[in-house]
């Protein structure tokens, strides 16, 4: 049987990042096909969270086009960026909860920024989000009083109320307990089996090998090779192979 | 929306001179500014985050003011009053005084402390939501720190300086008075009506007004340097200085330059 092409649901070309005169990225191309999980591997420093960033303009590219779903993203425009994020979600690798609100609250926030949902709904989505991510009955405690790998689940789950259809998952395993990593990873499975796409930003190889459809490497300012789960298991390209053998730092 | 401030943001990053840079951080303090100006009608729909605001960075300030200001008055009184005994000019000692917490060292000590209390605390607070990523994921979820956060701050603190201002003008004359009547032996009565002599609602008028602008500009510059912060913790401390640093400096040469444009037009 013949197999369907993916379609492309994410596309940079000639992506330029820059902090001042420093150049993070340069003539960057990715193609991100619709529900696959993309792992995004590197070296410390060459880019990876900054491309996460770029890709729902929390960093402003300095140069190059994103096109998202077919419409092409216009960097200069806020209501263009705006409308990115809602359908891209974004999870920050401490969760990055709001201290001063609870974690009701948290949730709630992005259905108040974008929806006219009203409190009763909002409460109910949010009492449903929780028990999705195995953490109900949490809502009137503050971030500060959960685990880091509960604030990461909290965090996920803030991410997920707008029902994005991209999650950008930025090192979402990074100092959990094997525990917390096993539920972190079942939990981008089952957003994979859902038919979300996603891209990961990780070091954590053995969670990546679990989790990925295709393993990118960024090297050089620019991402240096794709392979997917096949390929990689057949024949590793040496600068893959070499990265998760751990011989680059 | 298109904005063709990005497009002169992308052209000052691009040069990437070290000379660029003074540019850029003046270039993001306008384009901060601009962004809390639009959003300031949205900020006033929620008077809720603004009352919270208010008490914290103003009610809480103003046993501060009103202790400085007390201090100040008396002090100045004392030694006004031992200078100008000696020329017989004791009298004269509730008219400058009044005159000098009014028209300068009341509203200045208003704006000093809550620069340094106040504005110390929202750089910190800002730089501390920035470090952790809150202020990315504010941005993520759609909202905007210009109108979540700091249009609240900046409403706040120019609502509140004028009052802090009255406080602190009200402290300063007292404590002017009571150093008078215990040490210089100027009845209390005669005081009052010497020091209500030397007020103008002229006087209280400007003040009110130049530091209900001087608030808003304290509540940015915190803002400003809160949302720059880098290197970690460390950067917290070096951010809260900074804005603390830049809020004084801002309000005793702003007041310079007011002082002396009032003074030129009248």
């Amino acid at each position: 049987m013949k197999q369907e092409p993916a379609s492309i649901i994410l596309s940079v070309r000639g992506l330029e990042t820059r902090f001042g005169s420093h150049v993070i990225h340069h003539e960057l191309d990715l193609d991100v096909q619709s529900g696959e999980l993309l792992v995004l591997f590197g070296g410390s420093g060459t880019g990876k969270s900054t491309l996460l960033r770029a890709l729902i303009g929390l960093d402003r590219a300095a140069g190059g086009s994103i096109e998202f779903e077919g419409e092409s993203v216009e960097f200069q425009s806020e209501r263009s960026w705006r409308e990115v994020r809602r359908r891209i979600g974004y999870s920050f690798q401490n969760g990055a909860l709001f201290d001063s609100l609870s974690v009701g609250e948290n949730l709630e926030y992005p259905l108040r920024e974008f929806t006219r949902l009203s409190a009763d709904e909002r409460r109910k989505a949010s009492d449903e989000m929780l028990e999705r991510v195995g953490l109900p009955g949490i809502r009137s405690l503050y971030p500060a009083q959960l685990s880091g790998g509960m604030q990461k689940r909290a965090g996920l789950a803030r991410t997920l109320m707008l029902d994005p259809t991209v999650i950008l998952y930025d090192e979402p395993t990074a100092g959990l307990d094997p525990a917390n990593t096993k539920m972190m990873a079942a939990l981008m499975l089952d957003l994979k089996a859902q038919g979300r796409t996603g891209i990961l930003v990780t070091h954590d190889v053995p969670c990546a090998r679990m989790v990925g459809d295709r393993f990118a490497f960024l090297q050089d300012k620019k991402i240096a090779v794709i392979q997917t789960r096949n390929e990689l298991e057949a024949a590793a390209d040496p600068r893959l192979a070499a990265y998760m053998q751990g011989d680059i730092a | 929306m298109f904005r063709p401030s990005h497009l002169f943001h992308s052209f000052l990053i691009r040069l990437g001179a070290p000379w660029a840079t003074a540019g850029l951080v003046t270039f993001d303090f306008l384009a901060l500014t601009w962004d809390v100006f639009i959003a300031l009608p949205s900020a006033l729909l929620a008077p809720g985050v603004i009352m919270e605001r208010f008490q914290a960075l103003v009610v809480r300030s103003t046993v501060l003011v009103a202790v400085t200001s007390f201090a100040t008055g008396a002090a100045l009184a004392l030694q006004f009053g031992e200078g100008m005994s000696r020329f017989g000019g004791k009298l004269y000692v509730p008219n400058i005084v009044a005159f000098a917490i009014v028209r300068a060292l009341g509203p200045i000590f208003a704006c000093l402390m809550v620069a340094a209390r106040s504005g110390g605390g929202v750089a910190a607070e800002i730089g501390s939501m920035k470090i952790t990523q809150q202020i990315d994921a504010l941005q993520a979820l759609g909202g905007q720190a210009s109108d979540k956060l700091i249009a609240p701050i900046v409403i706040a603190l120019a609502l509140g300086l004028p009052l802090l201002t009255f406080i602190a003008d009200v402290a300063g004359i007292t404590g002017g008075l009571l150093a008078s009547s215990s040490s210089l032996s100027i009845a209390p009565a005669l005081y009052l009506q010497k020091t209500f002599e030397s007020i103008h609602a002229h006087d209280l008028v400007v003040s009110f007004f130049k530091t209900a602008f001087f608030g808003g500009t304290i509540g940015l510059i915190a803002c400003f340097h809160g949302l720059r912060t880098s290197a970690g913790t460390a950067g917290i401390g070096l951010a809260t200085t900074a804005a603390i640093v830049a809020a004084n400096i801002f309000v005793l040469v702003g007041d310079l330059l007011i002082t002396k444009t009032l003074w030129i037009f009248q």
